[in-house]
């Protein structure tokens, strides 16, 4: 019979969420096509209790009835007021559990019961046992409180034995933090961790949001955030235009009839860079590079010694943040598993683990390789050729990333796109792709922007564009099999290369003369079968000791045909693979009645 | 040399059998012999009928596996296709009513304006005498037509409200055929699983928890929620 699975469940400030390992793999638990779990919790207008989205729902509208945030209150006995009744903050973070276990039930098809549960790091005991009651009251056995970074650097890491120092970088919606954490030998540790309570993805918002507020009230003398319909409309706009300025270098905010000016209907339309918005939200990013310089500093390692940077919540999204670690750090941070997501995972795979189940690190394709073009690189000493990345190494595919470029002169006619794979500055240093021209029109006005976005896909096909932004002339190069080493013909040149090399040489042995293929693989033998696997599955051991003792007694041709099914037993015994093993015991009862 | 069998047939008596040919002497031994023959023989027969009725059903189950993923996926990628058109068609439907509703606010407002100003001149006309009037006659008629200007350029706006409202009915009627259902949610009691509330407001034309203003209406695809509504409620 299988075990009762233990969850992981990441109890965020703003979002929850739930996962489970299934054959091997942490996944997230979804309900109607939902992951994330909004931690709002509510009374509806016939006094019954509503949460997740719908709570989220009224909140605005009924802020007396709702509650959002109980995680700030977690270690308090404070009585949080949902209509006319009174709760405790474990009660309140129990309705969200509750919740939670529900849609893992039903998402597994079986009762659900038991879990492991993240805090941050910086909880203390109090906080922790108030999560720990919470869960009992929502129902659930608590295996087991992690604290968060402690997840995220599982997700990546499981089954690592090495020492390693993990930073992990964690900006959500609300709150910033950030952990050292140590493994070693399958321990995790928590060296120091240090964050900001009222930073997180809803300022960046706000910063770009009151960053055109302004922009219009100076173009019409009216302010949008002081009616709450406009304001809830913009910040709605900004918040996308937050989002798409992840891959795309400009947007357009654009919302229509947004405001009245004298009977007279007024438009928004805005066009947002990069850049712009990096210098409005710089400040912020910086604050959480402050607070992680007081972390390393508190845990006693240097930043040299931090072998991985782990990223978590929607906010590292942002590459002004991605950037900034890589220059305070020289390396690539990991953010192939969803941000979103990737605490939840964790808890899972420490749940699994509790389980005595075997969970490796979450697996997701990502580029192997930094891809860009080869660019001007200008500064005051002069100007010299240089290797721009545009798809950083590890980004999870498929992967599309949107960079500006100028032309050299306003005058110029053409542009060269050389698309390079690497890791170095140097252009020789990197491995040349291809390359194309894109002709460019001259004429008045500013033509010099040049916008190159790469499209990377599952398969490793490189799509670059490249477009003259002020007349759109645009050039496409696909590269097939970006990812590989070697490109197609390069790969023949080398096959047919060492392909003459190996024909004249005396050392290597022709197709012909390589043994049989079967004597290179490897044969399962009994002795692979743990004593623990033999007491885990009876009727499989007490074959393979029946067949043991009639050994003597067989014929060559029942021999073989034993030691064919034995090695089909011992291999479904390894993989725990249990239709196999009735299989291959069936077939062995039956041989064996003929033999005896 | 004559042959047996010939022999045998021309003789009268009963024919006489070979000593290899006379009647067998079956021993236990050879009837376990002969079993056992037979029952290694029906046991590679039942060894090879196994293996390939497993090897068809195992196939078998394989190409109902593949059969189910290929219809899920092929499923769930043309149902995230069709919700992602019903997205737009509904951001489209609910872009063009706020447009057809912003013109025919203009044009209301531009029809009581201009009928005030009218209604103004007449009366600043009336307050001057008799005389003044008589002289003044040509200004007002030049005055009127003048606003009479700014009326065909309202009847140019209405056409051009005409057809926005023309485009908005062909969309509804799209939205029909796809079936997307629009609710409208203004003066309905407030229900979380169909709206969202991004605040409150003092309505008295309105009973408390009702909506009071609609900033985006719900739309339902095949009888699902496809986007909350956006409304602010009467406190």
């Amino acid at each position: 019979m299988a075990k009762e699975p233990i969850i992981g469940i990441d109890l965020g400030t703003t979002n929850s969420v739930v996962a489970t390992v299934i054959d091997g793999k942490p996944v997230v638990l979804e309900e109607d096509g939902e992951g994330i779990l909004p931690s709002v919790v509510a009374i509806d207008s016939n006094n019954k209790l509503i949460t997740g989205t719908m709570a989220r729902n009224q909140l605005a509208a009924f802020p007396d009835r709702t509650m959002a945030s109980v995680k700030r209150h977690m270690g308090t006995m404070e009585s949080i007021m949902l209509g006319d009744q009174s709760f405790t903050p474990p009660e309140i973070s129990a309705m969200i559990l509750r919740r939670l276990r529900d849609r893992a039930s039903r998402a597994l098809g079986q009762p659900v019961s038991r879990a492991v549960i993240t805090v941050p790091a910086f909880f203390d005991e109090n906080q922790r046992q108030a999560t720990r009651e919470a869960g009992e009251l929502a129902g659930l056995k608590v295996e087991r409180i992690i604290n968060e970074p402690t997840a995220a650097a599982l997700v990546y890491h499981a089954g690592s034995v090495d020492r390693k120092h993990i930073l992990v970088y964690d900006f959500g919606g609300g709150t910033f933090d950030v952990s050292v954490v140590r493994m070693e030998d399958g321990v995790v540790e928590v060296l120091s961790s240090k964050g900001d309570t009222k930073l997180g993805g809803d300022d960046l918002d706000m910063a770009l949001m009151n960053h055109v507020a302004e922009d219009f009230e100076k173009q019409h003398q009216i302010d949008l955030r002081e009616n709450v319909s406009t304001k809830f409309r913009l910040l709605l706009a900004c918040e996308k235009a937050k989002q798409s300025l992840s891959t795309e270098h400009t947007v357009t905010i654009a919302e229509e009839f947004i405001a009245e000016k004298d009977g007279t209907p007024l438009n928004l339309n805005m066009q947002v860079t990069r850049e712009d918005f990096e210098s409005l939200i710089v400040d912020m990013i910086d604050r959480t590079i402050e607070c992680l310089d007081r972390a390393i500093a508190d845990s006693g390692v240097t930043s040299h010694q931090i072998d991985d940077l782990v990223l978590v919540g929607g906010s590292t999204r942002v590459p002004l943040v991605q950037r900034r670690l890589r220059q305070e750090f020289y390396r690539e941070p990991s953010r192939a598993v969803d941000p979103d997501l990737a605490v939840a995972l964790g808890a899972a795979t420490q749940a699994a683990m509790l389980n005595g189940e075997n969970v490796g690190p979450v697996l997701v394709d990502v580029t192997s390789h930094t891809l860009g073009i080869e660019a001007v690189d200008g500064s005051m000493f002069g100007s010299r050729l240089v290797f721009t990345p545009i798809i950083h190494r590890n980004s999870p595919l498929p992967a599309q990333y949107e960079e500006s470029f100028s032309t050299m002169s306003a005058d110029q006619e053409k542009a060269e796109i050389h698309v390079l794979q690497g890791e170095h500055e140097e252009i020789d240093r990197n491995r040349s792709i291809g390359k194309f021209v894109l002709d460019l029109s001259v004429g008045t006005g500013d033509r010099s922007e040049i916008m190159v976005l790469f499209r990377l896909t599952l398969d490793g096909t490189l799509k670059v564009t490249a477009t003259q932004t002020a007349t759109g002339r645009s050039k496409e190069l696909s590269v097939q099999n970006a990812l590989s080493q070697f490109q197609d013909e390069q790969r023949d040149l080398a096959e047919s290369r060492l392909g003459a090399m190996f024909e004249a040489s005396d050392e290597i042995l022709d197709e012909a003369d390589l043994p049989p293929r079967q004597q290179w693989t490897q044969v399962p033998s009994e002795s692979s079968v743990s004593t623990e696997l033999l007491s885990k599955y009876p009727e499989a051991a007490n074959m393979l000791e029946k067949m043991e003792g009639l050994k003597a007694e067989l014929t060559e041709e029942d021999a073989h045909e034993l030691r064919v099914l034995k090695q089909q037993l011992i291999k479904a015994m390894l993989s725990e693979d249990e239709t196999e093993m009735k299989i291959a015991c069936k077939e062995l009862d039956d041989v064996l009645f003929y033999v005896q | 040399m004559s042959h047996p069998e010939f022999t045998s047939k021309i003789s009268d008596g009963p024919p006489q059998l070979p000593a290899e040919h006379a009647n067998p002497q079956f021993g236990l031994i050879d009837v376990i012999e002969a079993f056992t023959a037979m029952r290694h023989e029906w046991r590679g027969q039942t060894q090879e009928t196994r293996q390939l009725a497993e090897s068809v059903q195992s196939t078998a189950a394989n190409l109902e596996i593949l059969q189910t993923r290929l219809a899920s996926l092929s499923d769930e990628q043309a149902n995230d296709e069709s919700r992602k058109l019903a997205e737009s068609l509904v951001e489209l439907d609910h872009q063009l009513t706020r447009a057809v509703e912003v013109f025919r606010n203009v044009e209301a407002r531009r029809a009581v304006d201009q009928a005030r100003r009218i209604e103004r001149l007449q009366a600043d006309f009336q307050r001057h005498s008799l005389i003044t009037r008589w002289f003044a006659r040509p200004v007002l008629n030049s005055a009127l037509q003048e606003l009479d200007v700014s009326g065909n350029e309202q009847s140019a706006d209405n056409t051009a409200n005409e057809g926005l409202t023309l485009l908005l009915g062909k969309l509804r009627t799209l939205l029909k055929q796809h079936h997307i259902e629009r609710i409208e949610t203004t003066g309905r009691p407030f229900d979380a699983a169909t709206m969202h509330a991004i605040g409150a407001v003092a309505d008295s034309s309105q009973p408390s928890g009702n909506v009071a203003e609609q900033l985006a209406p719900c739309y339902f695809w095949q009888g699902r929620l496809l986007r909350c509504a956006q409304v602010q409620v009467a406190r």
